[in-house]
């Protein structure tokens, strides 16, 4: 067996409900007035079949916030500001959003190092993601082995199969609320996933940006008009800087690297003192270790045209 | 969005933020409740204007703030105050497109629509940093560019929009007449121009063409220092282009020839036939969210809602049944002669919304003595900016997160903004407290809610008659739409009929003059002023926000590296810059953005402003001052 179960849409809500009643907001996908896709608090009443991808990363938000005070400086002393006790569960979170906090875990959850805050709305967290059923705009999420469907990064993942859906389960959690459902064969689970890879072009492999690629990011470089949407689009860019907060306080807040103000050191001098340098810097983390999983949304924010998809693009890429 | 849209949140939820109304005592500053501040104001303002006369109060109001706002603090100043000193910054940016796009087209609007621009085969930007300054417009071009489009940059400096150009010509700063004439005259003399366009839709050509005659590529190259031949072959790449867009902004206006070199930008297009359709035009790139629609909806003096002149009393007749009270038809004081005004003893109340003019305006410590003779300053503001710093009474003010109303984008599209956020503290919307002030007066306003303004201003303003705010709900409408089936206009002026009256455009002759200050042998260097894409105009927001204050924490002066060499000068050495105005303390910044000879600064940095250097000479027209060329000397600090 693959360990997969077959549920009909009345058996997921079950599955989300006794996600409530074990304490935790559910979020759904919602459209606003404007057709903009949130996470709002709520069942959905149905799955909405033009839902693709949130505009903003709003998983990696709710890990990991575009900023947030850590202490402030009283008249008796530091105030810690602790992170949030809220349990959530991401009901219809996007495979490349869940890959991506898969790789933030590693950073953040690892042997080595373990951020506090970040580990405690982690812990908090119940994912469950939905395989896609077409690209979003701009996005190389298959190139990148992050879409249609993800291979890790959530608790549960749901497929569309008919009108039912297939469920796995990646943690114990995730497998205890889909025991009492009937299980299905690894080759349904297989074929199903053939048939959404098939909905997505093939890939190409993508670049391996490990040496400075002058000409790529030079050109690039000269498009970048320094806006930072890549980086606060981006699933994995979790660079931070902590700064002062109000009166008295200190927070920390992502801070894009293709500002110059990042590379600056103390005495003003700076590491990567051109736009080209703080390009080269961002590719080699991107894909030079593999921190990319292909959303597409820093293409589709970026004010120039210097974002993956222009890279991509570049000759000497060898992706498609 | 740009840097700055992003963290745009963040300013607004400061410590710094007004949250009561403060009333100076002494040295500084005491907290009053809404009803002794506003009282306060009032019983001054009646005071002053039965003393000395409505024409001793000017009005400042905010291209930061909706077309409501500023709507009702044009018709307080009109029917309360009886006084047309009513502007705003419009005077420092593109006051000189509005005259002079109005006198050649009949309309001092961009010609097209930002949708546009993905259109358009030729991209000519002249005096705009568009990739800092305008980066959403930038982003549109690119697209263009993708797609095949050229890129002609015209600039002294080597902007970043330069470094990607198919051509940069970089003049002299202050030439810009002798380039676009030189153009002109490479048209018409190789047979370029469009004759059946100027024969049928435009008058004046002959006497124009009598100036340009002599203005050749080889004439202009000893004014602007551009080769003849790189001048001709950028005007026969512009006449062979099928849907040129021409983009500018305040290196093209901010000069005392500010609404002559709009004209000749005019001219330009209307010789070459390049107007009147789709992703073909002309187009002042707008300096402020809404100082288009601080424009329309009046905030200039002698110009009533919709650009109707208070000089007609046709006009007046209809505003009088409006507002009950007939407005003045005297012309008001620009912003640029208030502090003039102020010393001389004619103006002694000063009411500032959301203007931080300490900063803004040239040649700062003139404007600091003006501040601390004035009578009676009020300001109406977010912070407690510089200007506020000398203010009698400061009133806290929304920001735009905590408001609602409309914009009017710079390609003339009236958009919806809605309040998101609770204001702080007990700051109030400026249109409620401007009414709360008329009331005191003894002149009740009566309006509800920014929508009933809006209601009025449809009334007021032919331009905006079609919209309300029903119908932008469903987005926004392009100005003219005259009427509620009107679908709005995404370009002006179609098939060539001008909104002059008659239809046709108006050629202007228009020839090179010299700016009033050049760079001598006491003063050798010329300087430009301008931002930098991080901060925005005075920098009272922007400071107030972490990341972009790193960007650039503190003033500089960008010089080439060829006089920085000549003068023993690294990148981050301190220097002082000098002009007969004034100096100012910086760190140098060895760039090729600016060629030898050439200084750029900020206005942006109290501490160190470029508007201790500038000077107040005006363009006659406009009274726009000159702030991009300044002779100045560069040393550097031991």
């Amino acid at each position: 067996m693959s360990g997969a179960k077959r549920l009909s849409w009345g058996d997921l809500t079950r599955v989300l409900r006794a996600l409530e009643k074990e304490g935790y907001e559910v979020l759904s996908p919602q459209k606003n007035r404007w057709g903009d896709w949130f996470p709002e608090p709520g069942l959905p009443a149905g799955w909405p079949g033009d839902f693709q991808n949130y505009a903003y990363p709003f998983l990696k938000e709710a890990v990991f916030p575009l900023e947030e005070p850590l202490f402030s400086s009283g008249g008796t002393g530091f105030v810690f500001h602790a992170a949030e006790d809220r349990r959530l569960a991401f009901f219809g979170a996007r495979p490349c959003d869940a890959e991506a906090l898969a790789y933030t875990d590693l950073f953040f959850t690892g042997r080595f190092f373990a951020d506090s805050r970040y580990r405690a709305r982690r812990r908090n967290l119940f994912v469950i993601a939905a395989a896609c059923r077409a690209p979003c705009p701009k996005s190389f999420c298959v190139a990148a082995q992050a879409g249609p469907w993800a291979r890790k990064g959530f608790d549960i993942q749901v497929y569309p199969a008919g009108g039912d859906w297939l469920a796995e389960a990646a943690t114990l959690q995730g497998r205890r609320l889909l025991s009492a459902y009937p299980d299905v064969r690894r080759e349904d689970l297989l074929r199903v996933r053939r048939e959404l890879e098939g909905l997505f072009p093939a890939p190409g492999p993508l670049p391996r940006h490990t040496v400075r690629d002058a000409a790529r990011t030079g050109w690039l470089g000269a498009r970048c008009f320094r806006c930072g949407a890549c980086i606060w689009l981006c699933p994995t860019c979790t660079c931070y800087d902590q700064c002062r907060f109000g009166k008295d306080g200190v927070k920390r807040e992502q801070d894009p690297c293709l500002f110059e103000g990042y590379h600056r050191l103390a005495g003003g001098a700076s590491l990567r003192p051109t736009q080209p340098h703080r390009m080269d810097f961002r590719y080699e983390c991107k894909f030079g270790v593999g921190a990319c999983v292909g959303c597409g949304r820093c293409s589709v924010g970026c004010v120039g045209y210097a974002a993956m998809e222009a890279y991509l693009e570049r000759p000497g890429s060898r992706a498609t | 969005m740009c840097a700055k849209g992003w963290r745009s949140y963040e300013f607004a939820a400061h410590p710094d933020r007004l949250k009561k109304p403060l009333i100076r005592e002494g040295d500084g500053f005491r907290e009053a409740s809404w009803d002794e501040a506003l009282d306060r104001v009032a019983g001054r303002l009646l005071e002053i204007k039965g003393k000395f006369g409505p024409e001793a109060i000017q009005v400042l109001g905010s291209a930061k703030c909706p077309n409501e706002d500023n709507y009702v603090l044009q018709r307080w100043a009109r029917a309360c105050l009886r006084t047309d000193n009513v502007d705003h910054c419009a005077r420092l940016c593109h006051a000189s497109t509005v005259a002079g796009l109005a006198r050649a087209f009949g309309s001092g609007a961009m010609t097209q629509s930002i949708s546009e621009i993905e259109g358009s085969d030729l991209i000519v930007l002249t005096g705009s940093n568009t990739a800092e300054q305008h980066p959403v417009i930038a982003s549109h071009m690119l697209r263009a560019i993708n797609r095949g489009a050229k890129l002609l940059v015209i600039d002294p400096r080597k902007t970043p929009m330069a470094r990607i150009a198919d051509v940069h010509l970089s003049p002299r700063p202050g030439t810009d007449i002798a380039w676009i004439n030189a153009f002109i005259n490479v048209l018409v003399n190789e047979n370029l121009h469009d004759r059946r366009f100027i024969e049928e839709h435009t008058e004046g050509f002959s006497e124009m063409w009598e100036k340009v005659r002599q203005c050749t590529p080889e004439a202009a190259e000893r004014i602007t220092g551009i080769p003849a031949g790189e001048l001709a072959e950028a005007a026969r790449l512009y006449a062979r282009s099928r849907n040129p867009m021409i983009f500018y902004a305040m290196g093209i206006t901010q000069h005392v020839t500010g609404t002559q070199n709009v004209m000749a930008l005019a001219n330009l297009v209307m010789v070459a036939g390049k107007i009147g359709r789709p992703s073909t035009g002309l187009c002042p790139l707008r300096g402020q969210n809404n100082v288009q629609g601080a424009c329309d909806v009046g905030v200039l003096p002698g110009m009533l809602p919709g650009y109707r002149s208070n000089s007609d009393e046709r006009i007046l007749g209809q505003f009088e049944a409006l507002w009950g009270v007939r407005p003045p038809s005297w012309k008001g004081i620009p912003s640029t002669q208030a502090p003039d005004a102020i010393l001389a003893g004619k103006v002694r109340a000063l009411y500032s919304m959301g203007e931080n003019i300490f900063s803004s305006h040239p040649d700062m410590h003139h404007v600091e003595e003006a501040l601390r003779r004035t009578d009676f300053l009020v300001v109406q503001d977010l912070f407690l900016t510089e200007t506020a710093r000398f203010a009698h009474v400061v009133l806290p003010a929304t920001a735009w997160p905590e408001k609602e109303g409309t914009f009017t984008g710079t390609d003339r599209t009236v958009q919806r903004v809605r309040k998101a956020v609770e204001p702080p503290g007990e700051a109030w919307d400026d249109w409620r407290i401007i009414g709360e002030v008329s009331r005191r007066m003894g002149y009740p306003m009566e309006f509800r809610s920014p929508e009933t303004i809006f209601s009025e201003m449809a009334k007021a303003i032919p331009l905006y008659a079609g919209m309300s705010y029903e119908r932008l709900e469903q987005g926004g409408v392009q100005w003219p739409c005259p009427s509620p089936d009107h679908p709005g206009t995404p370009y002006l002026h179609r098939d060539g009929v001008f909104a002059r009256p008659g239809g046709r455009g108006r050629f202007h002759p228009v020839e090179h003059v010299e700016p009033p200050e050049r760079p001598d042998a006491e003063y050798p260097f010329c300087l430009s002023t301008g931002r930098v894409g991080f901060h925005w105009h005075t920098r009272s927001m922007t400071s107030r926000i972490g990341l972009l204050e790193r960007e650039y924490p503190a003033a500089f002066v960008d010089v080439n590296p060829e006089d920085g060499r000549r003068l023993g000068l690294r990148s981050g050495d301190r220097v002082r810059v000098t002009s007969r105005r004034g100096s100012l303390e910086c760190a140098a910044r060895l760039t090729d953005e600016v060629p030898p000879g050439l200084l750029f600064a900020t206005f942006h940095y109290s501490e160190a402003s470029a508007n201790a250097l500038t000077l107040n000479a005006l363009d006659p027209i406009a009274q726009i001052p000159e702030l991009k060329v300044s002779a100045v000397r560069l040393e550097k600090v031991p």
